[in-house]
């Protein structure tokens, strides 16, 4: 098996784990990804797509 | 606040669902509310929810659009809709949430009213309860079956399990 695939699996077990953790620490984690997203959308509504396309690259 | 509202009987019943319900099952998800099923004492009067909105301003947690906002998140408050959801309600189980009683809608309820509903991200609700064996695919198509889903599931089975 080469590293890539090694890497890959070990990613894939580490997000099953994730499942296991405690629900009231999984909703935590929610919150998190919920104020990022807002937080992006917010900044794609102030900037423009070629802003947006000149961050990424 | 939802055991205090069914307490002064403003509600007869909750049970988180949704997202944040599937999460007890599976890893987090992103999501921007959080989902509660309610029983109402009056549920043909038109503005069932009034009462729930005010219990909740009264508790110092204003409306925000559709949701009442607690704390960070948006809760949208959704009265039993069918006999699944009444069922689902019914059947919810009490699971202690850090020394809080708080009352969730099961796996196989939350599968089958996702898959009632059908968008994209109700069909990756199913596959990530599936995934996290919280449900087989026997029970979502027996619960199915009771509740005239039949075709909606044999759908999702065809899309996402025959070879």
């Amino acid at each position: 098996m080469n590293d890539g695939r090694k890497l890959f699996e070990r990613h894939a077990a580490w997000q099953k784990e994730r499942a296991k953790l405690p629900w009231p620490e999984k909703i935590r984690l929610a919150e998190s990804l919920r104020e990022t997203l807002l937080k992006f959308r917010s900044l794609r509504a102030q900037l423009s797509a070629v802003q947006i396309k000149r961050m990424i690259r | 606040m939802l055991n205090a509202m069914r307490s002064a009987g403003v509600i007869l019943d909750y049970a988180l669902f949704g997202a944040v319900a599937q999460m007890r099952y599976t890893e987090a998800v992103s999501t921007l509310d959080a989902d509660v099923l309610v029983a109402l004492p009056s549920p043909e009067r038109l503005a069932a929810l009034a009462p729930i909105y005010e219990f909740c301003r009264n508790l110092g947690h204003e409306p925000e659009g559709e949701a009442v906002k607690v704390g960070a998140w948006p809760v949208q408050f959704i009265p039993v809709f069918s006999e699944l959801t009444r069922e689902a309600l019914e059947q919810a189980e009490t699971v202690d949430f850090e020394g809080i009683p708080l009352r969730v809608i099961r796996a196989d309820y939350l599968g089958v009213i996702a898959l009632g509903v059908g968008r994209a991200k109700d069909f990756a609700r199913v596959l990530a309860l599936l995934e996290s064996n919280a449900v087989t695919r026997e029970e979502l198509a027996a619960l199915a079956k009771r509740h005239d889903l039949s075709a909606e599931y044999e759908r999702f089975e065809t899309r996402f399990f025959d070879e």
